[in-house]
């Protein structure tokens, strides 16, 4: 599972740099994002924009991400694919996660 | 994977004009490689993307969920899941069938969404998991499953539209 990271602008912007997200990669996924963002600061920015199938265990596996990184460090969700939003949305996690058309408009969110 | 009936066709599985019939290994590596296979056959069926993507969905929720829980703890004696397609104007019309535990009778039936209420009861309150069954509802019809001692067989159509 490759992810990237960088501070950008007081964020941790965590890239996805896979198609999937699933079953396969779900353990990868969680452990890669503690690694990731544990020595960095700041919302965590997940870019989600290469990733063009989720399923129900990659979907856990973000929720589980979120909770690691506790109440006072948010989550958020950019440039999600039409599947992926799919998923989303029929689960009702996209009331669960703050949602940005892409990094650059979650950058320039009021909402951290 | 291993096809049945084998045609000269660089799909692997492809049978007859318009079917896929897959041998599916158990295990989410094989499920991947599985859906993989798959969505090269229907991808030459010249289905719409809207409904390759939906129907991939439910594919990786049914599969896995055998993987996780029909063969749990049968390690060394999974028989592969038989998976078979094939499509119709009213969409892709899906059976599959393993042999692992006898599948709950209500299963499918029970299935709903897991309490997502953050604000409310706060973010370590929210489900991980309990989603696939939910989704494999939301995005099928005609959902039938008959369980016995030589398996479980599902079947279902994913709406053309």
């Amino acid at each position: 599972m490759r992810l990237t990271s960088q501070e950008q602008a007081n964020w941790c912007v965590v890239t996805v740099e896979e198609r999937r997200i699933d079953a396969a990669g779900a353990i990868a996924f969680k452990e890669a994002m503690r690694k990731l963002t544990e020595g960095l600061s700041g919302p965590v920015i997940l870019d989600l924009g290469q990733v063009d199938f989720i399923d129900s265990s990659g979907l856990g596996a973000v929720v589980a991400a979120m909770k690691t990184l506790g109440g006072e460090r948010r989550l958020h969700l950019a440039a999600l694919t039409p599947n992926v939003d799919r998923v989303f949305s029929l689960t009702r996690m996209d009331l669960v996660f703050p949602i940005h058309v892409s990094v650059a408009a979650a950058l320039f969110s009021d909402d951290r | 994977m291993i096809a049945e009936h084998l045609e000269p066709s660089a799909i692997p599985g492809a049978v007859a004009s318009d079917g896929l019939a897959l041998e599916v290994p158990v295990g989410y590596d094989a499920v991947r490689q599985a859906l993989h296979d798959w969505r090269r056959w229907i991808e030459s069926m010249n289905a719409s993307s809207d409904l390759v993507s939906r129907a991939e969905i439910v594919l990786a929720e049914v599969l896995n969920n055998i993987t996780e829980h029909g063969y749990a703890g049968q390690d060394g004696a999974a028989v592969p899941v038989a998976l078979r397609c094939r499509i119709s104007a009213q969409g892709l019309h899906v059976s599959v069938v393993d042999q692992g535990r006898p599948a709950p009778a209500d299963l499918g039936r029970k299935a709903c969404l897991p309490p997502a209420s953050p604000a409310a009861n706060g973010i370590d309150s929210l489900p991980e998991g309990g989603f696939g069954w939910f989704l494999i509802r939301e995005l099928t019809c005609n959902l039938h499953l008959e369980s016995d001692e030589d398996g479980n067989r599902l079947c279902f159509v994913v709406p053309a539209s």
